[in-house]
């Protein structure tokens, strides 16, 4: 910011300077002369002309001068240059809203400082009639409190405010800010953006404009060169060897810098200590893979970290991961008593091949069904196989309906005859006749890809279901389209599934061997049928770790088997962030959802201290928040300026003539009385020193 | 007769020269010094007292019976007593200097003024020692003489009284044409305020003295002379030359006083040396008291010798 001039040509009056300057060193030398009876002596002295030069009152003399500069200046009408805060020092009745990023990526160096402070500085520009908020945003945004004209409030919020370790989503700052402008009544509205303007926290596809008429003022906190080391990602393999589970850790070192990073240390810690470090060179704005010899997995759960050395934005220099065994599903296969030979080979062996979930799976006649065989397990596949009658019966229902996973694959065997009547409920529609395709066999054509069986083959090739010939299908007539998740290209039922009770029931229309189709001969065969399985069994991976904002579902069908503990182990449950803070988790009020907002490990324990081992929960900052390139700031303005409106920074002050931004300033009004205040005290010091003279 | 006694010596000692400048009247302020200074000295300032008759006047109380004329008495039957004329035997002169340097005063009175009564005082008080009194007024030239005679107080006093600056002075050359007019021992009183070289105002001096006068300096300065009491720049105008001198009183006060220190000491000693007396005053100072601490001094002086 600087001062510039409306008429600088009354600089010139500077000149009059040389006024006081002569007032001060010759006047007082041509008054009257006083008569003395003889030079003799004073002529003998030697005279320096240097003191004869000096100046005499110098107060006097500065005040006679300053009143003189402060008139041109006054005269010259100065302003400031800076056309947004020119504005924002006079325009009355202004209603702005301060958007001060505080997502992690604000952490890196200094620029939470200098947003504070910059924020602070806009507040005190604020004029009497202008009414401001403090909008803090990183994820979400969130007003400090309702518009006011208390500076000194919202300077309270800006100092109690920190940085958190959530990501930038600049969308619901715009929005918020486009709401707090849309219900003010004030004539001006002005955006002050304090942030540095990250490339990942703008959506370009999301349309948020402010409203028309907005002043749009950024500044970017960015620095011009940042230097930046950031693990995004960590990959967890888990397998089991000569019966010990190991895993082995990988992870992803990013430099975000433009300086090649050698010899970084990267280190992999669990439970707090350090079991492997490696050494590595990674490029500018390049990254690397890091791969730690596997590890025996301890017992319980893990809490497991990789660092990478330090930098301005140490937090993102560590990713941490819980890990805990494996937890494989459990599916038994009946088959009928005159089963084909090998006609769960395929079923079997594909469930065998899995880790992630490992299956444990078990083949067995009809007539061998025991009640007991389904304690423990997920998933029950009726493979050609009628549903038993009876008991028998009546405990497959029970075990649906309790949450279990039932797959029917009709074929020969399983038919609308053998099916009981009284368990035709549990299918999604009616099971009719076989159908023999004699004029060629045909494929599967349409997949229900928004199902967790097929959402995992809704990319371009991943996975084609059009290589397989079907020969012979079970017709099934299903009412509700809505159940039907796969049609052959006649457009029949392929598969359907039905909702009962807390379970799932899938009806295949074909075999699940070669004798009526070739998929299980199809690579797309294996993926099918663990997706088929994870659906039935509602398998969800426990994750190794969260990210920033994320939530924590508290449910006793937690795939996390120790919360699952804690969460039946009654009594409530303590939730404690990596920061201390605690929530309390009542698991009798059902289904309770933690917000994440910490990176690190949340504990999860009894309150009362029982018995069971406590669980944790790693989170780490989300890995965009490491990427600190920098948006193209006009563009980004452009993008949120309504339409029609100039939208870059100050457009609107721009606008102004610089005639209309002194006029609103006025300096030169304060310099006058300024100048006014000087000649009072130059007129009072001078008659006291006349005063004291005569 | 106490009490009238009192109220005389407080009256008219240490009376201040300010005072003095009042008075118009230069015998009235020759008598108020003079007596008063005489009052004042408790003893007798008659020296010399002739037996040349005088006058009669009528006897009063307390006269002496010895000094009654009984011839008068025998023709008049009248007491009388016989007066006698003090000797004449010495001559007093005043050198006047009344160059331009004189007309200078800023302690409410001017130097001239204050020589002037110097000078009055001085004449009346040798008057009434019976000494012929003369004056010589100078400036750069010899501007009036009253030559020394017994009658000649009204004379010198009028002249004294009329007597103004008008020119610069020339202290040398002036008392060189005076040391021509005086062609019998006097006793010499020198009154000048002495802007002139120590040695070259001495050659002059030297010059009366070798006549076998009897010379007495009286140096007289104004206070602000002495102090330099100014503290603003100024225009300082020489008042003999009229030459101008922009001055910051400030920056040279020291070493001005300094000079006229020394001025003033080598006059004093180089006088002394050659037999000349000194005095010295400043127009601040009480005439009667600067005439009384002077001859008291002179009177000591002259029974050492």
């Amino acid at each position: 910011m600087s001062l510039l001039l409306l008429a600088p040509l009354f600089l010139l009056g500077l000149g009059t300077l040389v006024v006081p300057v002569i007032v001060h060193l010759i006047h007082r030398h041509k008054r009257e002369s006083v008569p003395f009876p003889s030079l003799m002596f004073i002529q003998r002295i030697p005279y320096k002309d240097v003191r004869r030069q000096q100046l005499r009152h110098k107060l006097l003399f500065a005040l006679r001068c300053l009143a003189l500069i402060l008139l041109a200046l006054a005269f010259a009408r100065p302003f400031l240059e800076n056309p947004t805060e020119a504005a924002a020092a006079d325009i009355a009745g202004r209603e702005v809203v301060i958007l001060l990023d505080r997502s992690h990526s604000m952490r890196f160096g200094d620029r939470w400082q200098r947003a504070v402070e910059q924020a602070r500085a806009r507040l005190d520009m604020l004029g009497p009639l202008d009414r401001a908020t403090v909008v803090l945003f990183a994820e979400t945004a969130e007003a400090t409190g309702r518009s006011t004209t208390d500076g000194l409030s919202l300077k309270n919020a800006i100092e109690r405010a920190e940085p958190t370790a959530g990501a930038t989503r600049y969308g619901s700052a715009l929005q918020l800010a486009g709401r707090i402008l849309s219900e003010s009544d004030q004539p001006e509205r002005e955006v002050v953006f304090l942030t540095d303007f990250q490339r990942s926290g703008w959506d370009r596809v999301s349309d948020v404009r402010l409203p028309s008429g907005t002043t749009v003022t950024a500044v970017n906190l960015s620095e011009d060169e940042t230097y930046n080391i950031s693990l995004p990602f960590v990959s967890l393999r888990q397998e089991v060897l000569s019966g010990r589970e190991w895993v082995s850790v990988t992870t992803r070192v990013v430099n975000g810098g433009e300086r090649q990073v050698r010899e970084l240390q990267v280190a992999l810690i669990l439970n707090g200590q350090e079991l492997q470090s490696r050494t590595v060179t990674v490029d500018p704005l390049g990254s690397t893979a890091v791969t730690f010899s596997p590890v025996l997995l301890p017992e319980g759960v893990s809490r497991g970290a990789v660092t990478a050395g330090t930098d301005a934005l140490p937090q993102d220099n560590t990713v941490v991961f819980v890990l805990s065994p494996s937890n494989s599903l459990s599916a038994l296969i009946l088959e009928s008593s005159d089963a084909r030979e090998n006609q769960s080979l395929f079923l079997r062996r594909a469930l065998e091949i899995g880790d992630r979930p490992s299956f444990r799976v078990d083949v067995r006649p009809l007539r061998q069904f025991r009640l007991s065989d389904l304690d423990g397990r997920a998933v029950l596949v009726l493979n050609d196989a009628p549903l038993p009658g009876g008991r028998a019966g009546q405990r497959i229902r029970e075990f649906v309906e309790n949450g279990g996973g039932l797959l029917v694959v009709l074929g020969e065997r399983n038919g609308p005859q053998t099916w009981p009547a009284n368990a035709v409920d549990l299918l999604p529609g009616v099971v009719g006749a076989r159908v023999d395709l004699d004029r060629g066999p045909i494929a599967l054509s349409t997949m229900e890809y928004g199902s967790p069986v097929f959402d995992v083959f809704s990319a371009p090739r991943s996975g084609d279901f059009s290589a397989a010939k079907f020969f012979r299908y079970r017709d099934l007539s299903v009412d509700d389209p809505q159940r039907v998740l796969a049609r052959y290209s006649d457009g029949q039922v392929a598969l359907a599934e039905k909702k009962v009770g807390d379970g799932i029931v899938l009806v295949w229309t074909s075999t699940a061997d070669t004798y009526w189709n070739d998929l299980a001969l199809q690579p797309v065969f294996l993926p099918f049928v663990h997706r088929m399985m994870r659906y039935l069994a509602r398998y969800e991976e426990v994750r190794p770790f969260f990210i920033v904002g994320e939530t924590l579902k508290l449910t006793r069908e937690s795939p996390d088997k120790s919360l699952r503990a804690l969460m039946d182990g009654g009594g409530d449950l303590v939730v404690e962030a990596p920061s201390g803070k605690r929530t309390i988790v009542q698991p009798g009020a059902g289904e309770q959802v933690v917000e994440l907002t910490e990176q690190g490990f949340y504990e999860i324990r009894q309150v009362d201290g029982g018995e069971i081992q406590p669980t944790f929960v790693a989170v780490n900052i989300d890995p965009s928040e490491s990427d600190l390139a920098q948006l193209d700031t006009e563009e980004f303005l452009g993008a949120v300026t309504p339409m029609g409106d100039e939208g870059s920074a100050g457009a609107r002050a721009r606008q102004l003539t610089v005639e209309e931004r002194e006029h609103r300033q006025q300096l030169w009004w304060y310099l006058l009385i300024a100048a006014m205040l000087m000649l009072v005290a130059e007129t009072a010091i001078s008659n006291r020193l006349s005063r004291v003279a005569r | 007769m106490f009490g009238t006694r009192a109220r005389s010596r407080a009256g008219a000692r240490f009376i201040d020269p300010v005072i003095l400048a009042r008075m118009d009247n230069l015998e009235l302020v020759a008598r108020t010094v003079v007596d008063g200074f005489i009052s004042g000295l408790h003893r007798s300032p008659y020296l010399g007292l002739s037996i040349d008759f005088a006058e009669h006047r009528p006897y009063m109380p307390g006269d002496d019976i010895r000094r009654i004329d009984w011839r008068v008495f025998g023709r008049t039957d009248r007491f009388y007593v016989k007066e006698f004329e003090a000797d004449t035997n010495a001559n007093f002169s005043v050198i006047l200097d009344i160059s331009r340097s004189m007309d200078f005063g800023e302690a409410g009175i001017r130097k001239l003024d204050y020589a002037k009564f110097l000078a009055a005082s001085l004449t009346y008080l040798s008057s009434r020692q019976r000494d012929r009194v003369g004056l010589v007024t100078f400036d750069s030239e010899i501007v009036d003489i009253v030559p020394p005679s017994a009658k000649h107080l009204e004379v010198v006093l009028h002249t004294l009284e009329r007597a103004r600056s008008t020119r610069g002075g020339s202290l040398c050359e002036a008392l060189r044409k005076i040391a021509e007019v005086f062609r019998r021992r006097s006793v010499i009183v020198l009154i000048s305020d002495f802007y002139e070289e120590p040695s070259a105002m001495m050659s002059a001096v030297n010059a009366l003295k070798q006549k076998g006068n009897d010379i007495i300096v009286f140096h007289v300065l104004d206070p602000a002379e002495i102090n330099f009491p100014y503290d603003q720049p100024l225009n300082f105008e020489d008042l003999e030359t009229g030459e101008q001198l922009a001055v910051v009183p400030d920056a040279l006060r020291e070493q001005y006083q300094t000079m006229l220190r020394e001025h003033r000491e080598m006059i004093g000693r180089m006088m002394g040396d050659n037999r000349v007396d000194y005095g010295f005053f400043d127009t601040s100072m009480p005439l009667d008291l600067a005439l009384f601490k002077y001859l008291s001094n002179r009177q000591r002086m002259s029974r050492v010798r």
